[in-house]
């Protein structure tokens, strides 16, 4: 049944899912051929220089990436759930209905970690050939913020998508775009150092919130 | 389900304490008093400019004999900062109140230093240009290297990114044949070919013993500058005069400003008005008879005229605003949290508390709760009514609008 329903999400999402995985490969490709021409433009020592005293920040480009991927994969999973009310039919299976909403978050939140992770792992790599490790643990504190927020912006989609009271639907989604801005809120590298924890109990004060949506939908508010 | 509810509630109510007082601020905010002086050393006496809006006009000033004077007088007034104006009219003096002066002395004398406490506040990449400081060239070049210092010295070619095994073995030993104890606990230097040469760094070692390092002729220079023990330093701003008459300014940890001299590393306190590190801007307007030291904060600004060659306080001026009085933070919100300063490049929660009056504003908020609740045919919990207590109109507005 859980297989079943996680293929249900991929029938539903895989072209979305397939886009985001090429964008973000491309991003990644695009940004590296970028500093690469840097590289042999400018010269490595310069280079180090903007980054270490003029506080430029080489991986600018992913800034909106991951919020952006986490809006469309949450609006291709959820937007056509409510749209056609087959949420109706995922929470009358033969499963806890929490457990539904977890493979669907499951699927989602493993999809984004994946392209998330892809990122990452290139960042590291392209970082660490060109770059001392103070320039990765830098690179690795500024672009955290960006992905926690990602998180949340999947989490937020789903609540809001799952939500059945329209008006609360808009009080949603002014939340989500506060607490977003909040991620977004200096553009000086590695600003967030001392407050990721923070970001991260942000994430997980958010997850549940779809759980109530759901809830809220079977009680059928209106 | 009701403690997701709560949740909501509860980030909602931080993003509210965040967003409602900007705006505010937004709307009631206006710019806090920094109008120019400067310590006139022909008249012995603080020297200002205001903008009259009733004749629409500047007014040049004397601040303590309040007499007016016009554009060109006012030049002559304060010949150290009008200096190129007065040689281009052909009025520079050949001497001020007895003493002789000259433009070359002036030139090399004169500095403009700008310490805003985002130089201190703000996260950086440990990693150091040390540039060649006897390079017998005009113009500084990039040394081909920069370095780490923690627990070791490490120089860096940034083209093969690879360790300078030979460079940093001799500076290595160097640091290990001195007094200088591991880790470093702060790198500090002006790492900038826009400068007329190179003082390298200043190095706090884990004694808080100030250590000064500079590359000559590709060789290391580590000298113990031994600081005074009494003082902890926090903050280091390398300087590189054109009289190269002192190396630095060192902030410490309780706020007070000592300058490093060329005179063998002497420690000089320079007196400052009420400065705090974290929060003030320091500015120094120094000629070769006084040094104007400036402190601007959210209050105004403050300014202290010192004997250039004693730093003895000769003249204060004082244009601190009084503390104003806000209605609404006073009393309507009960406190602003705050995420990003002036003061600080980090982002970081930081939260003002109102006066003990917003309680009042609290308790109307909540019979305003239970009588809405009554109306609607809604139960009051106590979460929610010691919540509204708590927070106010930041919890007022979430309950209210996440009731089920």
């Amino acid at each position: 049944m859980e297989k079943a329903l996680l293929y249900k999400e991929w029938k539903k999402t895989h072209v979305f899912t397939l886009t985001i995985g090429v964008i973000g490969i491309i991003l990644m490709v695009y940004i590296m051929l970028k500093l690469g021409r840097s590289f042999r433009m400018a010269g490595m020592e310069h280079l180090w220089d903007v980054i270490v005293n003029r506080k430029q920040f080489l991986f600018r480009n992913l800034k909106y990436f991951p919020i952006a991927t986490a809006l469309c994969l949450g609006m291709a999973q959820y937007f056509p759930e409510v749209i056609q009310k087959r949420i109706k039919l995922s929470l009358h299976l033969p499963l806890p209905e929490k457990k539904v909403i977890l493979l669907m978050y499951s699927y989602g939140v493993g999809i984004l970690t994946i392209v998330y992770l892809l990122q990452l792992i290139a960042l590291l790599v392209f970082s660490g050939i060109n770059f001392p490790y103070e320039f990765t643990i830098n690179a690795l504190l500024t672009i955290a913020p960006w992905y926690i927020a990602g998180f949340i912006t999947y989490l937020f989609v789903a609540a809001i998508c799952l939500e059945p009271v329209w008006m609360r639907r808009i009080l949603i989604t002014l939340l989500a775009i506060a607490l977003i801005y909040l991620f977004f809120l200096s553009d000086v590298p590695a600003a967030y150092q001392s407050v990721n924890y923070l970001l991260v109990v942000a994430l997980v004060m958010v997850f549940p919130f779809g759980f109530y949506s759901v809830q809220r939908f079977k009680e059928g508010k209106q | 389900m009701q403690i997701i509810r709560y949740t909501i509630i509860l980030l909602a109510t931080i993003i509210l304490a965040w967003l409602l007082p900007s705006f505010y601020h937004l709307l009631s905010d206006t710019s806090g008093r920094n109008v120019f002086t400067y310590y006139s050393s022909v008249d012995e006496a603080f020297c200002s400019i205001k903008f009259d809006e009733k004749e629409d006009r500047l007014i040049r000033y004397n601040v303590k004999t309040k007499k007016e004077y016009s554009e060109a007088e006012f030049d002559s007034i304060l010949p150290m900062f009008y200096y190129r104006q007065l040689l281009s009219d052909g009025r520079f003096p050949d001497s001020i109140n007895e003493r002789a002066i000259s433009v070359k002395e002036i030139n090399s004398r004169n500095f403009f230093y700008r310490y805003n406490a985002k130089d201190k506040n703000t996260p950086a990449i440990p990693i150091y240009t040390l540039f060649e400081s006897f390079s017998g060239r005009v113009k500084l070049e990039m040394p081909g290297d920069v370095f780490r210092l923690k627990n070791k010295i490490e120089f860096i070619n940034p083209e093969t990114n690879r360790v300078d095994k030979v460079k940093s073995e001799r500076f290595m030993r160097v640091f290990v044949q001195s007094e200088f104890q591991f880790p470093a606990k702060g790198v500090f230097g002006n790492p900038s070919t826009r400068k007329p040469y190179d003082e390298g760094y200043m190095i706090i070692d884990n004694e808080d013993q100030i250590f000064h390092l500079k590359m000559v002729n590709g060789k290391p220079f580590l000298k113990n500058t031994l600081f005074p023990k009494s003082i902890n330093p926090a903050f280091i701003s390398v300087q590189e005069p054109a009289d190269k008459s002192f190396y630095a300014f060192v902030f410490d940890d309780s706020n007070k400003v000592y300058l490093i001299t060329a005179d063998n590393y002497k420690v000089v306190q320079i007196q400052t008005p009420e400065f705090e590190v974290n929060k003030d801007r320091l500015m120094i307007m120094a000629n070769p008879l006084y040094w104007n030291i400036n402190v601007i904060s959210s209050r105004g600004k403050e300014c202290y005229a010192l004997s250039a060659d004693t730093k003895e306080v000769v003249d204060s001026l004082s244009l601190l605003a009084p503390a104003e009085y806000d209605f609404t933070l006073s009393n309507i919100l009960p406190f602003e949290l705050r995420f990003t300063t002036g003061s600080s490049d980090y982002i970081k929660p930081s939260v003002r508390f109102a006066t003990w009056w917003v309680l009042l504003t609290n308790l109307l908020l909540i019979v305003t709760f239970v009588f809405i609740g009554k109306r609607r045919n809604k139960q009051v919990q106590p979460f929610e009514l010691i919540w509204i207590g708590i927070c106010g109109i930041f919890g007022f507005i979430p309950c209210l609008i996440f009731k089920e």
